[in-house]
């Protein structure tokens, strides 16, 4: 479920990155692209601590 | 050689022959299909979007066909230029995966990456119609997407497989005991990890140097810039890797010096071009941290089992490197954040989804003969060293 999340987070990001280059110009266009990023990068985290969560169960 | 080196004597031979063979898929890849991906036809498939055309991939010339050499030199260099990084692409990962990686599952991802992922986003950011190269008609922004050196189309194609890789073949055996804690598989060549380290360098200059004449028009003299630079890069990231080792561990640590070193490089593939002399010395000193703390982040603290190092320098370096050539260099900021945006939306996706696909038809994880014996006895059936045989159950 976390990692579903994770993945879905990165390709929101994405999406936010492009519909931004597409309709946005100027400081409203970098505001929007950093937000973009910094959703993928949350996504990036939430896959990480599935991978981590997951291996733990493995171990236990 | 860097990835034989940090690895165990029991895999070696199977190390070097996979590097071998991916290598050569990677070229028949991108012969088959990748180089018409990439744009070396021409033609490709085109949306108009807000009044712009958005190049998303080329459509012709699938095993080179129609291609007239001596009409256009800077065509036919550009292809060999992406032969050259078709080929290195398919071979970063094996970094991440050996000592447990089937060598047919490996030649499938190689392909893949070499003939779809890197093709693709090749072509957005180097081909003149691609839509990331041409941000600054698109969307108005000072400059377009920078990366003359491919370290988000070569190194983060190959890191984020790595990653990927990572996280699906789980640890080698024997890396992990009980309660979690990582035991020491130290490499069994560090020689041979150093001398495939100064090798790179030699390559890495060609790369750095062919890019930015073919990308971004440069003269004698900016040649000569990248080719400092890209010393310098390493330089900074073996030297930070050093004092950072001997600060933490009490002495410099021989094989996170050569993942610093390659981390280095890895960052100027993206910088080389765009910044002067004292900030790629810079970058290179930041990004050697940056690879040393992420990857004793990932051995101790996530247990990701990375042989190579090759997550953390081709992943993290590249990353840095595009980062730094918006903040330092002659790139614009917003462009470069959305290039990296793309290539962890997008093309960390894509990877991780092929290389799913790629497992569904042939295993990726050996045997657990394999990771007993080693692969050099279990895929080749013969081991590098055949005087030396003194490997012992779990090493």
């Amino acid at each position: 479920m976390i990692r579903a999340g994770g993945f879905f987070l990165v390709l929101t990001g994405w999406s936010i990155v492009l519909c931004a280059l597409i309709l946005l110009r100027a400081a409203t266009l970098a505001a929007f692209v950093w937000a973009g990023l910094f959703v993928e990068l949350f996504g990036v985290g939430l896959l990480i601590q599935a991978h981590r969560a997951k291996s733990q169960r493995r171990r236990q | 050689m860097i990835n034989t080196g940090l690895g165990r004597s029991r895999s070696a031979a199977h190390t070097m022959v996979c590097s071998m063979l991916l290598m050569c898929a990677g070229a028949v890849a991108y012969l088959i299909c990748g180089a018409a991906l990439r744009g070396v036809g021409g033609s490709g498939f085109v949306t108009t979007i807000g009044g712009h055309p958005w190049s998303w991939m080329g459509s012709t010339g699938f095993f080179l066909h129609g291609m007239d050499w001596a009409a256009s030199p800077d065509q036919a260099l550009s292809i060999l230029h992406g032969f050259v990084c078709a080929s290195i692409v398919a071979m970063i990962p094996f970094g991440a995966g050996s000592d447990r990686w089937r060598m047919g599952s490996a030649i499938a991802v190689g392909a893949l990456l070499a003939g779809v992922v890197f093709p693709v986003f090749g072509h957005w950011v180097w081909s003149e119609s691609g839509w990331l190269a041409r941000l600054d008609k698109i969307s108005g922004l000072p400059r377009g997407f920078s990366d003359s050196g491919g370290a988000g189309a070569v190194h983060f194609v190959g890191g984020a497989a790595a990653l990927g890789l990572v996280l699906r073949l789980g640890p080698r055996h024997g890396k992990y005991n009980e309660p979690g804690l990582p035991a020491a598989l130290p490499g069994h060549d560090v020689v041979l990890a150093f001398a495939g380290a100064f090798l790179a360098l030699t390559g890495w200059l060609g790369l750095n140097c062919a890019g930015a004449i073919l990308f971004d028009k440069a003269d004698l003299g900016k040649v000569v810039l990248v080719t400092v630079n890209t010393l310098l890069c390493a330089a900074g990231g073996a030297i930070s890797v050093a004092m950072f080792t001997k600060s933490r561990y009490g002495r410099p640590d021989a094989s996170l010096c050569v993942n610093g070193w390659t981390g280095g490089l890895v960052a100027s593939s993206a910088a080389a071009s765009s910044v002067n002399p004292t900030v790629a010395l810079l970058v290179g000193l930041v990004a050697g941290v940056l690879v040393a703390f992420c990857i004793e982040m990932m051995d101790v603290h996530l247990a990701f089992d990375d042989p190579g190092g090759t997550t953390a320098a081709n992943f993290l370096g590249s990353l840095w490197g595009l980062l730094a050539s918006g903040m330092f260099g002659s790139g614009s900021m917003v462009s470069q954040v959305a290039g990296i945006a793309t290539l962890i939306g997008f093309v960390l996706p894509l990877t991780f989804g092929l290389i799913w696909l790629s497992a569904r038809f042939v295993p990726l994880r050996t045997q657990p003969e394999g990771d007993r014996h080693g692969m050099d006895l279990h895929e080749l059936g013969a081991g590098a060293y055949p005087e030396f045989m003194t490997h012992r159950e779990g090493f």
